[in-house]
């Protein structure tokens, strides 16, 4: 499951990142996911638990924004949301190409003490 | 033991999209329309500190796919990043493939990710093609520092080669996360797999610059419905070229390896059809590469890698715009490239 490794990237970012501002606790995890990324933000949510045992952040919370997936339509000149990936515009129907937001994955911020 | 209770109440804290603004979240053009609100985030409770990131989680696969790809770039070689379920055919495809390509004088290299044994390589060696096998164990998917190792592990050295396949781990989950600095990203669909699997994995399918329907010649056998896959990739995938191949009745082969040879601007990871957004993190403002992308012409030169080189922009970029609908090649390479 690769929710594992990409929380061991969250662990490494977060703690190099912690231990440069002198924490000596992370209170909370904020996470990007967007729903295009092909990440599930419970399996996430389950190797967080396992990945931060005994660091800094053993005893933080995991917040997750989930980002959904939107999509430029450049004959309505306007965004939509894409729901479950698929691109037409629900006004006029054009497949779009733009895809503005959701396939992040990023370390948001830390809440630290 | 990490405390459970006090994380139970941020469970998959979902906060209306308008509270989450992001001031990269859309090129200006359409921010006036976007929901996003401008609220800031919550203060945080005295005593602590919030430290601001905006980090990809995936930066340092990232990094590592943007240096292959600027090594890959350098060599002059074509790089495909082969996605499918197991057992779609992706050995078999390039068996062939790599047969098409020796009658051309052209070498093709494969590096081969499965979760055990090496039999996909061997397989491929006996069939003349070059082949490294990465066994993951029980990695899912292949990521960029795999694909490094892997490479001092060719027996030619890149320049030597005309195009390198890395054959992902049979897996659409996955592997679509993963930038490995390829060319392409090629997800194989075949046709025994239903017509709606775009829908039921849209992200890796999403991600491809071209969808291949593969064991064509079953078609009539399973009942496959063209019109249906076409408007599911339509849907799901629309800056993605589709064509359709048999390996084992060598259906659209020639036609295949005519596309992937032609030469393209570089491709990178933003630039893939979908203009605007970043992999990874926030969205970039410019304006999308689409429009350049669709009208460029095949340069049609696919003579092997010293004509290539002679052409500008050396590497290989998306052609979004290229073969939407199925490319149908009746009968062995009789089929119009696209």
């Amino acid at each position: 499951m690769h929710e594992l490794s990409l929380m061991e990237a969250v662990r490494e970012q977060a703690l190099e990142q912690a231990q440069r501002h002198g924490a000596r606790c992370i209170e909370v995890i904020h996470l990007r996911i967007g729903r295009l990324a092909g990440v599930e933000p419970e399996a996430l949510q389950w190797a967080f638990a396992l990945v931060m045992a005994g660091s800094l952040a053993a005893t933080a919370r995991l917040q997750i924004e989930t980002v959904p997936a939107r999509c430029h339509c450049s004959v309505c000149q306007s965004s939509f949301e894409a729901e479950a990936g698929t691109c037409r515009c629900p006004r006029c129907g054009t497949a779009s190409n733009r895809l503005l937001q959701g396939r992040e994955l990023e370390l948001t911020s830390l809440e630290i003490h | 033991m990490p405390q459970h209770g006090s994380r139970s109440a941020a469970v998959r804290s979902t906060p209306p999209l308008r509270q989450l603004h992001s001031l990269n979240c859309c090129p200006p053009s359409v921010c006036a329309t976007c929901p996003c609100a401008t609220d800031p985030p919550p203060a945080a409770p005295a005593g602590s500190r919030r430290l601001t990131l905006g980090q990809a989680l995936l930066q340092r696969n990232d990094q590592q796919a943007a240096a292959l790809r600027r090594r890959f770039h350098q060599a002059g070689l074509p790089v495909l990043n082969l996605l499918s379920s197991p057992g779609s055919g992706k050995t078999a495809l390039l068996e062939r493939l790599g047969a098409a390509m020796r009658r051309r004088g052209l070498r093709l290299a494969v590096i081969v990710g499965d979760l055990a044994t090496d039999r996909d390589a061997r397989r491929l060696e006996a069939a003349g093609v070059a082949a490294v096998p990465i066994t993951t164990g029980q990695a899912c998917h292949l990521e960029a520092a795999m694909v490094a190792r892997a490479l001092q592990r060719l027996p030619l050295p890149l320049e030597r080669l005309d195009l390198l396949v890395i054959e992902n781990v049979g897996n659409l989950v996955c592997p679509a996360a993963f930038d490995l600095g390829e060319s392409l990203r090629v997800v194989l669909l075949s046709v025994c797999e239903g017509e709606d699997k775009p829908l039921k994995y849209p992200s890796s399918f999403h991600s491809a610059d071209l969808v291949l329907l593969g064991k064509s010649d079953l078609a009539g056998v399973v009942g496959f419905d063209r019109a249906q896959a076409l408007a599911h990739l339509e849907a799901v995938a629309p800056g993605a070229a589709v064509r359709e191949v048999s390996a084992r009745s060598v259906v659209g082969l020639e036609a295949l390896l005519e596309w992937l040879l032609r030469p393209r601007e570089p491709r990178g990871w933003e630039r893939r059809g979908w203009g605007v957004v970043g992999q990874r993190g926030m969205a970039m403002g410019g304006a999308p590469n689409d429009g350049a992308d669709r009208d460029g012409q095949a340069r049609g030169n696919t003579q092997g890698r010293g004509a290539r080189r002679d052409a500008e922009g050396m590497g290989y970029g998306a052609d979004p715009g290229a073969g939407r609908g199925t490319e149908e090649l009746g009968g062995p390479d009789r089929g119009s490239v696209g």
